[in-house]
């Protein structure tokens, strides 16, 4: 793939996946640049779009809908019985999906699920980028940092779910580690999590929470230590927050 | 029932551009849903189907009403409040997506929130992949004009 077919690419549908999209990425800096800038977008793109949705808008809907077959039923529908039995099916039915899609609003399931999504190709990038790129994500979050850990593979704002995170990559030796950071979100607790053959940890840093994902746990205790320098300062880590 | 309602409601408004209308599209959307139980062949697909239901709801009621639209210089994009910077973005990108033709706006809609590749897109609007994927480039091109004056990168990458 060269550099036109990419950036053609990225301006249909940036959730860059295949194959030879990610060789040509991790090869080209300035597709690389335009990768982040298509990001950075995309992010401004979806949170604007997500338009706060009406308070109470499925119980109305369903309110009305049962209220409505009573009201039909009452004035001789013959098959309202039908109706009312297929509306509990369908609740039962999306209800089913609701579920699971439910169970993937924690803070592990969403940072899961972004990571191995359209995320997944920046995991193979190991050339570090500048620095002031990294200060500049945190800064556009509303986060100062008082240093800048090196070693930092991808950085973009991006949204998961609800949260505007600063997300990163950073290769370690034998894998890559996902590194998000939710700027006032304060995890209530800190803990270690598995998903699948993915291991994570979530715990609260400065104001915000910093979630690491990688296959291993084995970078996770310097990895910690390292960004509490950078968000909280040595004097806070030294003392010790976690 | 509920994360459905919200993406409906979601997809609704950017189709209707108003709120009142979006909600009543929704209603109705659930209404014919619900009188097309058997219509629904697998669960996983239910979104597609029921974004499929509301443009046709849409497009029977209210698709000559058009979409208002804001000047971008009328925003109030003020440095006050929790996250400014966020809130007035939001407007910003918000203004200039209602100012794109219909035919822009609902590809890169369907994508973006829906989440559909352009090929299951090109089937629910019943045009060809390549359209969309010329329509949801040229949509973000648009978007970027307007927003940041960003030089027109289809004629560079030799899109129609």
């Amino acid at each position: 793939m060269d550099c036109l077919e990419f950036r053609r690419l990225l301006g249909t549908d940036p959730r860059i996946a295949g194959a030879a999209a990610r060789e040509h990425l991790e090869s080209c800096p300035r597709c690389r640049d335009a990768y982040a800038r298509a990001h950075a977008f995309e992010g401004r793109l979806s949170q604007a779009l997500a338009v706060p949705v009406p308070e109470g808008l499925a119980d109305r809907v369903l309110l009305n809908q049962l209220t409505g077959e009573r009201q039909r039923r009452a004035t001789g529908f013959r098959y309202g019985w039908i109706a009312l039995a297929a509306a509990a099916s369908l609740a039962l039915a999306i209800g089913l999906v609701q579920r699971q899609r439910a169970s993937a609003a924690s803070i592990p399931d969403l940072v899961v699920a972004h990571v191995n999504g359209e995320e997944k190709p920046m995991l193979a990038l190991r050339t570090p980028v500048a620095s002031g790129e990294v200060k500049d994500a945190f800064t556009n979050r509303g986060v100062h940092l008082a240093s800048v850990p090196e070693g930092v593979s991808y950085v973009a704002e991006c949204p998961v779910g609800k949260y505007p995170t600063v997300h990163m990559v950073m290769p370690r030796d034998d894998q890559p580690v996902s590194v998000l950071y939710f700027p006032n979100y304060r995890v209530a607790a800190a803990q270690d999590f598995t998903r699948g053959t993915q291991h994570g940890r979530e715990v609260r840093v400065a104001d915000g929470t910093l979630v690491m994902l990688a296959e291993n746990t084995a970078e996770f205790d310097a990895l910690e230590h390292t960004w509490r320098n950078a968000l909280e300062g040595p004097a806070q880590t030294a003392a010790g927050s976690r | 029932m509920r994360a459905h309602s919200g993406e409906l409601y979601r997809y609704a408004y950017w189709l209707s551009g108003d709120s009142a209308l979006a909600q009543d599209l929704v209603q109705e959307t659930f209404l014919r849903a619900w009188r097309s139980l058997d219509a629904l062949r697998e669960t996983v697909a239910a979104k597609a189907w029921l974004t499929t239901i509301l443009r046709r709801e849409h497009a029977r009621l209210y698709e000559r009403k058009p979409m208002p639209t804001t000047d971008l210089a009328d925003l109030d994009i003020s440095d006050t409040g929790p996250s400014p910077e966020r809130t007035g973005e939001d407007a910003v990108m918000r203004a200039a997506i209602a100012k794109l033709e219909p035919k822009y706006r609902e590809p890169l809609v369907l994508q973006v929130l829906g989440g559909f590749s352009c090929d299951e897109i090109a089937r629910q609007l019943g045009i060809t992949e390549a359209a969309v994927m010329t329509q949801v480039f040229r949509a973000r091109q648009k978007l970027k004009s307007m927003l940041e004056g960003e030089e027109r990168e289809a004629e560079i990458y030799g899109l129609p």
